[in-house]
C-alpha cells in the first residue's frame, strides 16, 4: 500500500454541490458584459505551460507541429507560469515533482486551468501501487479537465482543448475559485502527501 | 568683487582650522557658507566681464616688456566653467556634511580634509578665472598639490595612486611650463584674451609647437587617450566625496586649457599651413581622433569594470573624448556642443559619483556584485541616478543628449565619417555600461546584508536633486546654456569669422543639417507616458509580491538560493562582450611595465653608483662633487 | 487637435502593430506548413492578458512598463506615416532614434527589477546586440545625412520624391542590405532573438510579465514594430503618398522580415555582435563613402 491515505470524507457531498452550481449556472449567466468579453477573448487564446513529467510530453510535439497544428485554435506553449494560462501535467507526478507542481501553479495568474493528461493523473495508471507517486491529482489541485488514455493521441488533446475552451466561454470553469475557496482542503492533502514539506510563495 | 573668489576660500581655510579645533561639524557648514557666497557672486558677476589684479608684478616689467601679474579675469568663456565648478563644489561641500563615510576614522582626517577641500576650491576660482597663463599655471599646480594630498587620504593603498596621480601631472605641468615661456620669450604677453594677437605673427610650426605642448598637459588632466592612465588608480583610491569633484570638475582643468588652445589662440591664420583632412587642418584631426579612441576605450573599459567608482571614472575617459572632439572640429556646432557637454557632464558625473557615494554610505561598498535591490530602499539616490544615466547615455529628455545632438551635427557636417562611428559607439556603449550599476547595484535581488539599508540623510539628498533638477532642465531648457555658449562664441570671435553662434529660440535648436525643439520633446514624451499610464491603470490592479517570489523553474526559491545574492546576476555583466576584447592589450600595463618598470631599473641603477652598500664611498663621492664644484667656480 | 492626433496614430500604430504580429504568425504557419492561427489571433491574446490578474515586482516594475509604451508612443508621434505628419516636421532623425532608447532603458529597468537572473541575462543580450546592430545603422544613416544635407525625416522622404528609380534602396543598394539586417535587430526576428530566447533563459526579459504587463509589453512591441519598420520605408523605400501605400510598404518589408527569418536559426549573442562589426559594417562604410564622395545622381 502507498504510504498514505488520501482524503475522500466529504468527496460525493462536493461532487453534488458541484453539479448543483453547473445546473445553476446553465440556468442564469450572472458573467458581467466585461467578464463575458475577458472569457470570449480567453477561451480563443490559451497559452500553456506543459510540466512534462512523464511519457505524456512525447504526444505534445506532434500537436503542435505541422500535422496537427494546436496553434490554429490559438492555442501555444509558453516558458513561464507568469504567462501561462493552462497548466498541462502530462503524466505521473511523484511526491516531489508534486511539489513543485503546486508551487507552479500557485505562481501562474488568474484565470488558470489545469488539465490533467494521461491515465497517470486519474488514477495513477501504471504506477497505481508506487509508493512515491501520487495517484489522483484533482486531490491536490483543482483540475479542469482530464484527458484520459495511456497515451491520449493527439486528436484527444486537440479535443480535450476544445472542450477546455468550450467550458471556459460558458464560464462554468470554476476550477481556480475553487482553489481559492477550499484552500484548506487541498493544502490538508497537499501536506499528507509531502509530509509537510509543501512550499507556497503568500 | 573678483578677488573676493580666490580669496575668501584661502581666508576660509585658516577660519576653518580654528573652527574645526573648536568643534568639527561646524566646520562642514563653514565650507558651505564660503562655498555658497562664492556662488552667489559667480552668478551676479554674469553680464560683467572684466579683471582684477590679485598679486602684482610677478614678473617686474622690462624695457619692452609689460610686467605680468597674478591677475584674474572674468569674460564669457570662463564664467560658464567658473558656474559649473561652482555648483559641483557647492554640492558636494553639502553632500560631505554627513557623507565622510570612508574618511571618519578617528575625525582626524576630517579636520585636514576640510583644510585641503578650502584650498583645493580657491586652486578652482582661480584657474578658471585666470588673466594670464600664468597665473593658470599656478592654480593648476595648486590644484595638482592639493588633489594629491586629497587622493592619499582615502583608502589605506591609496598612496601609490596619489604618486601616480602626481607623476603624470608633473609631466604634464612640465609641457605647459615650457609652452608657458616660449609664449612669453616670444610675445612678451601672457594674457589669455590677448593670445589671438600677440601670436599672430609667429609662423604655423612654432605655434603648433605651442598647442601640442599645452595640449599634451591638457590630455594629462582631463584623462583623455593615451594618457588617461591615472584615472583610475586615483578614482579606485580617492575618498568617494572627492570623486566629484575630481570627475566632475578637475579633469574640466585639462578641457578648459584646451578650450583655451583651440579658441583663443590663432588657429585660423596657422592652420592653411597645415595640409587639411576633413575640412579642418591634420593638426587638429590628430586630436579630434585621439578624442574619438579616447571615447572607445573609456567605454570598453567601463564596460568592463566591476566597481561602480571604477566605472563611472572610465566613463568620464569617454566624455573627455567627447569635449575634446568638439573642441579639435572648431565648428561653431562643435564648440557649442563641447561647452555644454562640458556643463552636462559635470552635473551629471557629478551625481553619478555623489549617489555612488551614498551607497558607499549606506552599504559601505561600492563592489556591485556586493550589491542589489536597493531601490526600494533608497528611493531618492536611485532617481538621481537614473536621471544621471539618461543624460550620460545621450537619451532625451535629458541634458546629455542635447550635447551629444550638437556633435553629432558637427561631425555629420564636416562628414567625418569615422569619428562618428566612435562617437556612436560611445553612445551606445555609453547606455551599456551605465546600466550596470543600475541593474546591479538599485535593482535586482537585494543581499541580506543590506535588509535595514536606510536612505541617507536629507542633507545628503539635497545636492542630489538638485543636481537632477539642473540636469532635466538643460535637457528640457537647453537654451538658457546655450545662450551663455552663444555669449562665448561671441567673444572668441567677434568677427564671427570661424565661429558663429548656435540660431536658437526658447526651444528649439537648430544644427546643421535638422532642428528639433526641445520642449515639445518633452512634452511628446509625456504625453506617451500619459497614454501608457492610462492604459496601464485603466486595468485591474496588481497584487505586489516579494522578490523571492520568483520563478525558478519550479524549485522552491528559498532552499535554491539559499542567500539572495546568489539570485543576482550582477557578476562580469557583459561577459560575452567583453570576452570578445579581454587580451587587448592594456595602455595602462605598457606604461608600468615598459616605462614605469624601465625608469624604476634606472634609477635603482643610479642609485647604485653613488651608493652601493659602503659609506665611504658616498662620502668620497660626495667630497669629490663638492671639489669639483668648487674647482669649476 | 494634437492630442486626438496623436490619439489616433497611437492606436492606428497598435491595431497595425498587432496586425503584423498575427501575420507573422500566419506567415510563419504556412513556411512551416502548419495552417495557422486566424490573423487576428494577437488581438485577442493582448485583450486577454489585459483582463488577467498580475503580480507586480514593485515600483519600478510598473514604472519601466510605462516609460517603455511612453518612449514609443512619444517616438510614433516625430515619424511621418504617409503624408500624415503629426510633430514629423518638427523631429529629426537622431531625436527619433534616441527616443527609441527611452523605451529600451524602460523595459530593462522594469525586467532587472524582476530580480530574476534570466530577466537580467536577457536584458544583458539586448544591450549587448544593441550594441551591434546600431553601429553599421548609423553609419549607412551618416551617409545619407551628409549627403542629403538634412537630417529631418520629413526632408529625407522628401529628396526620394520622384519614382521608384529615386529610392534610396536603389541609390544605396548596400546601404539598404544593411538597413535591412539590422532592423532584423531591432526587431529582435531571428537569427537576432538571442534576448528572448524561450527554451534558453526563459523568454528573457519577458520571465517574470504576466497579465496586464506582458500586453503592455506586446503593445510596445506592436507599436516599436510600426515605428522601427517605418523609419526603413520612410528612409529607404521613399515614405508613402498617403498612408494606404505607406502601410502596404511596411507589411512588404515585414513580409520579407518574416521569411528571411524563417530559414535562419539563433545566433549567440557574441556572433551577433560579430556578425554585425564584420559584414554590415563594412558594407555600411563602403556604402556611405562612396555615396559622401560621388554624390547621389
Amino acid at each position: 500500500m502507498p504510504g498514505y491515505s488520501l482524503h475522500r470524507e466529504n468527496e460525493d457531498q462536493l461532487l453534488d454541490e458541484l453539479m448543483q452550481q453547473v445546473r445553476n449556472k446553465e440556468k442564469i449567466d450572472e458573467r458581467s458584459m466585461w467578464q463575458k468579453i475577458a472569457d470570449w477573448a480567453q477561451a480563443r487564446s490559451i497559452y500553456m505551460l506543459h510540466y512534462c513529467t512523464g511519457c505524456g510530453a512525447i504526444e505534445l510535439p506532434p500537436t503542435m507541429t505541422s500535422r496537427f497544428d494546436m496553434e490554429r485554435f490559438g492555442i501555444g506553449p509558453m516558458a513561464t507560469p507568469r504567462q501561462a494560462d493552462v497548466l498541462l501535467i502530462t503524466g505521473y507526478l511523484a511526491a516531489k515533482t508534486l511539489r513543485r507542481v503546486i508551487l507552479t501553479y500557485e505562481q501562474m495568474q488568474t484565470p488558470k486551468f489545469v488539465m490533467g493528461f494521461g491515465s497517470c493523473t486519474l488514477n495513477g495508471g501504471i504506477y497505481y501501487d508506487s509508493y512515491s507517486t501520487i495517484q489522483r491529482l484533482d486531490l491536490y489541485l483543482p483540475v479542469d479537465l482530464y484527458i484520459a488514455g495511456c497515451m491520449p493521441r493527439p486528436e484527444a488533446i486537440i479535443m480535450g482543448f476544445n472542450r477546455l475552451k468550450q467550458m471556459i466561454s460558458s464560464g462554468d470553469i470554476q476550477g481556480w475559485k475553487d482553489y481559492e475557496k477550499r484552500h484548506d482542503w487541498y493544502r490538508k492533502n497537499q501536506d499528507k502527501a509531502l509530509k509537510g514539506e509543501v512550499y507556497v510563495t503568500r | 568683487m573678483l578677488n573676493l573668489l580666490v580669496l575668501l576660500p584661502l581666508l576660509g581655510v585658516l577660519l576653518s582650522r580654528m573652527i574645526s579645533t573648536f568643534s568639527e561639524p561646524l566646520a562642514r557648514w563653514w565650507s558651505v557658507l564660503v562655498l555658497g557666497v562664492n556662488t552667489v557672486i559667480i552668478a551676479s558677476l554674469y553680464g560683467n566681464w572684466g579683471s582684477a589684479v590679485l598679486l602684482g608684478q610677478v614678473i617686474p616689467s622690462t624695457a619692452n616688456r609689460p610686467a605680468i601679474h597674478l591677475a584674474l579675469e572674468i569674460n564669457p568663456l570662463n564664467w560658464i566653467f567658473a558656474l559649473v565648478a561652482t555648483v559641483i563644489l557647492l554640492a558636494v561641500a553639502l553632500f560631505s556634511i554627513r557623507g565622510m563615510s570612508d574618511l571618519e576614522n578617528g575625525g582626524k582626517n576630517l579636520k585636514t580634509y576640510h583644510v585641503l577641500s578650502l584650498l583645493l576650491s580657491t586652486s578652482v576660482y582661480g584657474f578658471f578665472l585666470s588673466e594670464n597663463l600664468l597665473t593658470l599655471f599656478v592654480f593648476w599646480e595648486f590644484m595638482t598639490w592639493v588633489s594629491f594630498f586629497m587622493v592619499s587620504m582615502g583608502k589605506p593603498r591609496s598612496r601609490s595612486a596619489a604618486m601616480v596621480f602626481v607623476t603624470m601631472s608633473a609631466l604634464g605641468a612640465a609641457t605647459f611650463l615650457g609652452a608657458v615661456a616660449i609664449i612669453y620669450r616670444l610675445a612678451g604677453t601672457l594674457s589669455i584674451s590677448g593670445l589671438s594677437t600677440a601670436l599672430y605673427r609667429q609662423p604655423a610650426g612654432v605655434g603648433y609647437g605651442i598647442m601640442g605642448l599645452l595640449l599634451f598637459s591638457a590630455l594629462v588632466k582631463s584623462g583623455t587617450f593615451p594618457l588617461h592612465t591615472w584615472l583610475r588608480k586615483t578614482h579606485g583610491h580617492a575618498p568617494n566625496v572627492f570623486s566629484p569633484v575630481l570627475s566632475g570638475l578637475l579633469t574640466k582643468f585639462g578641457v578648459f586649457l584646451g578650450a583655451i588652445v583651440f579658441l583663443l589662440f590663432p588657429v585660423m591664420k596657422w592652420s592653411p599651413q597645415l595640409f587639411s583632412l576633413m575640412g579642418i587642418s591634420s593638426f587638429n584631426y590628430l586630436f579630434a581622433a585621439l578624442g574619438a579612441v579616447s571615447i572607445l576605450v573609456g567605454t570598453f573599459l567601463a564596460i568592463r569594470q566591476e566597481d561602480a567608482k571604477m566605472l563611472v571614472a572610465y566613463s568620464s575617459v569617454s566624455h573627455a573624448g567627447y569635449i575634446l572632439l568638439g573642441l579639435a572640429i572648431s565648428s561653431s556646432l562643435g564648440v557649442a556642443g563641447s561647452l555644454l557637454h562640458v556643463m552636462n557632464h559635470a552635473l551629471s558625473s557629478a551625481a553619478m559619483f555623489l549617489s555612488m557615494a551614498a551607497v558607499y554610505h549606506v552599504a559601505g561598498t561600492t563592489k556591485m556584485s556586493q550589491l542589489g535591490g536597493l531601490v526600494d530602499k533608497m528611493p531618492v539616490t536611485f532617481a538621481t541616478y537614473l536621471i544621471a544615466i539618461i543624460s550620460t547615455a545621450g537619451i532625451p529628455p535629458m541634458g546629455g543628449f542635447v550635447s551629444k545632438w550638437l556633435l553629432y551635427q558637427a561631425l555629420i557636417e564636416k562628414g567625418m565619417i569615422f569619428l562618428a562611428t566612435a562617437a556612436f559607439i560611445g553612445s551606445i556603449g555609453s547606455f551599456l555600461y551605465v546600466f550596470t550599476p543600475l541593474a546591479a547595484v538599485f535593482l535586482g535581488q537585494r543581499p541580506k546584508a543590506l535588509e535595514h539599508a536606510k536612505e541617507v540623510p536629507v542633507v545628503m539628498q539635497i545636492p542630489m536633486v538638485v543636481l537632477s533638477l539642473f540636469t532635466i532642465l538643460l535637457g528640457v531648457l537647453p537654451s538658457i546654456a546655450l545662450r551663455w555658449i552663444n555669449g562665448a562664441i561671441r567673444w572668441i570671435d567677434p568677427q564671427a569669422s570661424w565661429l558663429t553662434p548656435i540660431p536658437i529660440t526658447l526651444s528649439k535648436i537648430q544644427g546643421a543639417f535638422g532642428a528639433w525643439d526641445s520642449v515639445l520633446v518633452f512634452f511628446v514624451f509625456g504625453l506617451g507616458v500619459v497614454f501608457a499610464g492610462i492604459l496601464f491603470y485603466l486595468f485591474r490592479k496588481n497584487r505586489r509580491v516579494g522578490y523571492l517570489e520568483n520563478y525558478t523553474a519550479g524549485e522552491v526559491p528559498v532552499e535554491v538560493i539559499q542567500s539572495p545574492e546568489l539570485y543576482h546576476y550582477s557578476y562580469q555583466f557583459y561577459k560575452p562582450l567583453t570576452d570578445m576584447y579581454a587580451k587587448f592589450p592594456s595602455m595602462e600595463e605598457a606604461y608600468e611595465k615598459g616605462i614605469a618598470g624601465n625608469i624604476a631599473r634606472l634609477a635603482a641603477a643610479t642609485a647604485h653608483i653613488f651608493y652601493n652598500g659602503s659609506v665611504r664611498w658616498s662620502v668620497f663621492l660626495a667630497l669629490a662633487g663638492t671639489m669639483i664644484v668648487l674647482g669649476v667656480r | 487637435m494634437l492630442i486626438v492626433e496623436s490619439i489616433l496614430i497611437t492606436l492606428l500604430a497598435i491595431a497595425y502593430g498587432l496586425f503584423l504580429m498575427g501575420f507573422d504568425r500566419k506567415i510563419t504557419a504556412r513556411v512551416q506548413k502548419r495552417y495557422g492561427p486566424p490573423i487576428w489571433q494577437q488581438y485577442i491574446d493582448t485583450i486577454k492578458l489585459f483582463a488577467k490578474s498580475t503580480i507586480s515586482h514593485g515600483f519600478i516594475f510598473d514604472m519601466g512598463v510605462i516609460m517603455a509604451l511612453g518612449g514609443t508612443i512619444a517616438t510614433l508621434l516625430f515619424m511621418p506615416v504617409g503624408d500624415w505628419k503629426v510633430l514629423s516636421m518638427s523631429g529629426d532623425l537622431f531625436v527619433v532614434i534616441y527616443l527609441l532608447a527611452v523605451a529600451l532603458l524602460g523595459m530593462a529597468m522594469s525586467a532587472v527589477n524582476s530580480a530574476n537572473p534570466n530577466a537580467s541575462i536577457g536584458i544583458m543580450r539586448a544591450l549587448t546586440q544593441m550594441l551591434g546592430y546600431e553601429i553599421p545603422w548609423l553609419v549607412v544613416l551618416v551617409g545619407m545625412m551628409y549627403t542629403f544635407k538634412t537630417s529631418s525625416i520629413w526632408n529625407l522622404v522628401g529628396g526620394q520624391a520622384g519614382g521608384f528609380s529615386n529610392w534610396n534602396m536603389v541609390r544605396m543598394p548596400l546601404g539598404a542590405i544593411v538597413a535591412f539586417t539590422t532592423l532584423m535587430g531591432q526587431l529582435g526576428k531571428k537569427p537576432f532573438d538571442t534576448f528572448i530566447a524561450p527554451a534558453e533563459i526563459a523568454s528573457g526579459p519577458m520571465v517574470e510579465y504576466g497579465g496586464k504587463y506582458m500586453g503592455m509589453l506586446i503593445v510596445q512591441h506592436a507599436v516599436g514594430m510600426f515605428v522601427e519598420i517605418g523609419l526603413f520605408v520612410n528612409l529607404f523605400l521613399g515614405g508613402g503618398a498617403n498612408i494606404g501605400i505607406f502601410l502596404l510598404k511596411v507589411l512588404a518589408v515585414y513580409f520579407v522580415q518574416v521569411l528571411v527569418g524563417n530559414v535562419l536559426s539563433r545566433f549567440r549573442v557574441e556572433q551577433v555582435v560579430r556578425f554585425h562589426w564584420k559584414w554590415p559594417m563594412v558594407l555600411a562604410f563602403v556604402q556611405s563613402i562612396w555615396i559622401m564622395v560621388v554624390g547621389v545622381r
